[in-house]
């Protein structure tokens, strides 16, 4: 009996430790797996991110190509179709011993028509795009809404250019114009600042208002035009934060990672 | 009552439950745990064949020497199903195939009364590689749920550990049996390892239909 105990206790450890060298087997396996998991799930978040940003690559590329098509158009053909009718109408005015104020004024409207069209030509041309500078472009922005006297705006900035591609310039551009109109139409805000820092290899913006504020964490959930402004930050490889409580104003804080040699 | 038919009523019951967990789910279940569940079924019955046929003949063999290549088919079509290569389902198949006609021979020409214990460890062996095989395979191509709760991880680590739980019982089973020694506490281990076995089969079932359930009521695979 001593015997057989002896041999049942050996037999019994061994199957025990044989149980339990499989056991840490699929406990390293399940280690070794959720590792695994998530550079695969790193990878295909790259990948997608990659083949969205191609994707809003190829949707800007497109757009380009029509806005400059557009700009040719109306350069080329409307434009010159103006100038000349401009031109016959000082021929005429010019040839009338007496011609009517109303002559007058639509050779003047047609002035200000020709000079808008060639202000939104150069606005729609490829050259715009290639050489987008967010930093003027936004003080440009900033500028014609102090004109128009619907809110007081004021704008800072450390940087007169950023370290980023024309393209992501642009898309950041859209972003922080969504966010201004969010602040004007919806916020009802009457007074803006609008900043720019360039410093610690990243770029931080930030826009704040005065005006009702809302429940950030309800509106960036379900609100299209926020979650629309957060996936295009996110294709930039930033972050957008809102800071905001009813009545109590905005925030609107952007920061973006940028190459240090860059800066 | 006495405790070894306890304690097969507590087996036969945990494989019952494994089986009525597969049979109410058995439209929302892939081709795998389709298998499983009549698995489940079918080895109910052997069993309880068994268990009768020990209390009256005083011998089970042949129903085990019935059970065994069956056995063998219902796994290696399950891991047939599981495996996402081409090549591993063929490797499967065939190796599958000529350990059942091997299991057959042994069979054939063993003993009428004494159980078919190469054969199970041959299985064995052979479902430990798939099982480990099946492992290489989650790695090399992760799913994106949580591993727990994927019915497949469940069946795969069961297999794992009742195939070489019962290779290493029935390798050193023959020298218990011809030295003549008491080893009734040495089944004890073979009865945990079974209850182990169809409890983790059973909660693979589960798993499955609550991820099944989970994802919109589709199926996934």
């Amino acid at each position: 009996m001593v015997k057989l105990n002896g041999e049942f206790f050996i037999i019994f450890l061994s199957l025990t430790i044989f149980l339990m060298v499989l056991g840490l087997g699929i406990s390293l396996f399940v280690v070794y797996y959720h590792k695994k998991r998530t550079e695969y799930a790193q990878e295909k978040q790259a990948m997608q991110n990659t083949f969205q940003r191609e994707m809003l690559k190829t949707q800007l590329e497109t757009q380009e190509y029509a806005f400059h098509q557009i700009s040719e158009e109306l350069h080329d053909n409307v434009g010159q179709l103006l100038s000349t009718t401009k031109m016959l109408i000082g021929i005429t005015e010019r040839n009338l011993p007496q011609p009517p104020d109303s002559l007058k004024t639509a050779s003047e409207t047609l002035g200000k028509a020709i000079q808008d069209l060639r202000s939104l030509s150069k606005s729609l041309s490829n050259e715009w795009l290639h050489q987008f500078n967010i930093v003027d472009n936004l003080r440009a922005e900033l500028e014609r809404l102090n004109t128009a006297r619907q809110v007081l705006v004021s704008f800072t900035t450390n940087s007169k250019t950023l370290p980023l591609e024309p393209q992501q310039q642009v898309m950041l551009f859209r972003v922080m114009q969504e966010a201004l109109q969010n602040s004007i139409k919806h916020a009802e805000a009457s007074a803006i600042g609008v900043t720019i820092q360039l410093a610690d290899g990243s770029v931080f913006l930030c826009l704040a208002d005065n005006g009702t504020g809302f429940n950030a964490e309800l509106a960036t959930k379900n609100g299209l035009g926020l979650m629309n402004m957060k996936h295009r930050v996110k294709l930039l490889g930033g972050n957008i934060v809102w800071v905001s409580n009813i009545n109590n104003g905005t925030k609107v804080e952007i920061r973006l990672p940028v190459q240090k040699a860059e800066l | 009552m006495e405790f070894s038919i306890i304690r097969n009523i507590i087996y036969l019951a945990i494989i019952l439950i494994s089986c009525v967990i597969g049979l109410c789910n058995f439209k929302l279940s892939n081709k795998v745990f389709k298998l499983l569940t009549c698995f489940s079924g079918y080895t109910f019955i052997s069993e309880t064949i068994a268990q009768v046929s020990s209390h009256v003949n005083k011998t089970n063999a042949f129903v085990h020497k019935i059970y065994l290549p069956v056995h063998l088919i219902f796994f290696c079509s399950i891991y047939y199903y599981l495996f996402q290569a081409k090549s591993w389902k063929i490797r499967a198949t065939i190796s599958s195939a000529i350990l059942f006609v091997l299991i057959v021979i042994y069979e054939k020409y063993q003993e009428k009364l004494v159980l078919p214990a190469y054969g199970i460890m041959l299985e064995g062996i052979l479902l430990v590689v798939f099982s480990i095989l099946y492992f290489f395979q989650l790695i090399k191509n992760p799913i994106e749920g949580k591993l727990t709760s994927l019915g497949e991880f469940w069946l795969n680590s069961s297999v794992l550990f009742y195939f070489s739980g019962t290779f290493l019982f029935w390798a050193t089973f023959n020298y218990f049996y011809f030295n003549k020694l008491s080893f009734m506490p040495y089944m004890m281990i073979l009865w945990v390892l079974n209850i182990i076995h169809y409890s983790i089969l059973g909660l693979s079932l589960l798993m499955h239909v609550r991820g099944n359930l989970s994802s919109h009521g589709k199926i996934k695979r």
